[in-house]
């Protein structure tokens, strides 16, 4: 686990250092004494863990938590009880140690840590602020925007994309296809149909008109379909 | 300025022989196990930290900055924990909210200013 050190306090810092010292996953890549330095750190490094103190001049361990994007898992430290309430409404936050820090409560701080997922809260966020995906056509890497697709359909080990103006055909599967579209756009509903199904032009029993093409709907995939649509 | 004469002897208590709230090193122990070299230098680095502290602390008072004094007081407040100082905890903590609060009658001034001139005694021991 990489992590970093917060805190205005050199005293600190240290004792957090020598705690770190008695758990090999740990390796202490930086500490700061400001948390302006640390964010800018973060800009261009990535960090699983961050022992972060609250209290300090100027610019608090809250108003870190606040500034940046997606923060890693936090360990906060702090000489007052009285913010315990605060901090645990941030979902980043893993736990809260009290000043100063004893090796058995440290350790237990870090078992939550190891055994805390927020990750996958991360990937999903990144997935979805994407617009477009890279394609492999006979060794080129085509950039083909979300809102341009309107069905995407298996045939074999291909599928094929469809958008208004060309259609691409790429070596790929739709199970992969589909972790990569915003599900805010795309359903699959059929075993061989992806569609963005805000193109759809009508729906009548068991199918579904978008652009020109026909695709059919499995009776499984229905009842998704329906929820996404905006029915009067 | 806060004086008082202590003699080592006076200061210097194990946590068996502590009657009295005294400082004492139980909990840089608890943190250096049997790593001498570790202990020493954490002792040299409170000393040091300590006194830029206190510096800063007299001069916030003297300038009535009280808002920059309560900040202090509040890093010292971790140090007066690592001591072992329990109830100068509470103290510390009740003359950090005076502070903030700046009520002008600093009730917990003096005795604070006692305890951190025992703190530096004490580390002056070691």
């Amino acid at each position: 686990m990489k992590c970093i050190i917060i805190d205005d306090e050199a005293t600190a810092r240290r004792i957090i250092v020598h705690l770190c010292s008695h758990v090999k996953s740990i390796e202490i890549i930086d500490e700061f004494s400001n948390a302006i330095e640390a964010i800018k750190f973060l800009n261009k490094n990535e960090v699983d863990l961050i022992f972060l103190d609250i209290h300090m001049p100027n610019f608090t361990g809250f108003d870190f938590i606040e500034t940046i994007k997606e923060p890693p898992k936090i360990i906060l430290t702090t000489s007052d009880k009285n913010f315990a309430f605060e901090a645990f409404g941030y979902d980043c936050v893993i736990d809260y140690l009290l000043k100063p820090i004893t090796l058995p409560r440290f350790l237990k701080a870090i078992k939550k840590v190891e055994k805390s997922h927020i990750h996958p809260i991360k990937k999903e966020t990144e997935t979805n602020t994407q617009d477009h995906l890279y394609v492999n056509i006979n060794r080129r890497l085509v950039k083909i925007e979300y809102n341009k697709i309107y069905l995407i359909e298996a045939k074999g080990d291909y599928i094929i994309i469809k958008t208004e103006k060309e259609n691409y055909t790429v070596h790929t599967t739709l199970k992969k296809i589909i972790e990569k579209l915003p599900s805010s756009s795309f359903l699959k509903i059929h075993r061989s149909f992806i569609i963005n199904y805000k193109k759809i032009v009508d729906i009548e029993d068991n199918s579904v008109l978008i652009n020109k093409d026909v695709v059919p709907i499995s009776r499984l995939n229905k009842p998704e379909l329906m929820k996404k649509l905006n029915l009067l | 300025m806060i004086e008082e004469n202590f003699t080592c002897q006076q200061l210097y208590v194990t946590p068996n022989t502590l009657k009295l709230e005294k400082p004492n090193t139980s909990y840089i122990d608890q943190l250096s196990v049997d790593d001498i070299a570790f202990k020493n230098k954490f002792i040299k680095l409170i000393k040091k930290e300590l006194t830029v502290e206190i510096d800063s602390y007299k001069k916030a008072i003297s300038n009535k900055e009280y808002l920059k004094a309560s900040q202090l007081v509040h890093r010292l407040k971790h140090k007066v924990s690592i001591l072992g100082l329990k109830k100068g905890y509470n103290l510390a903590l009740d003359f950090e909210n005076e502070l903030k609060e700046n009520t002008n009658s600093f009730a917990s001034k003096e005795k604070f200013d006692k305890m951190l001139n025992k703190m530096v005694k004490f580390l002056e021991c070691l």
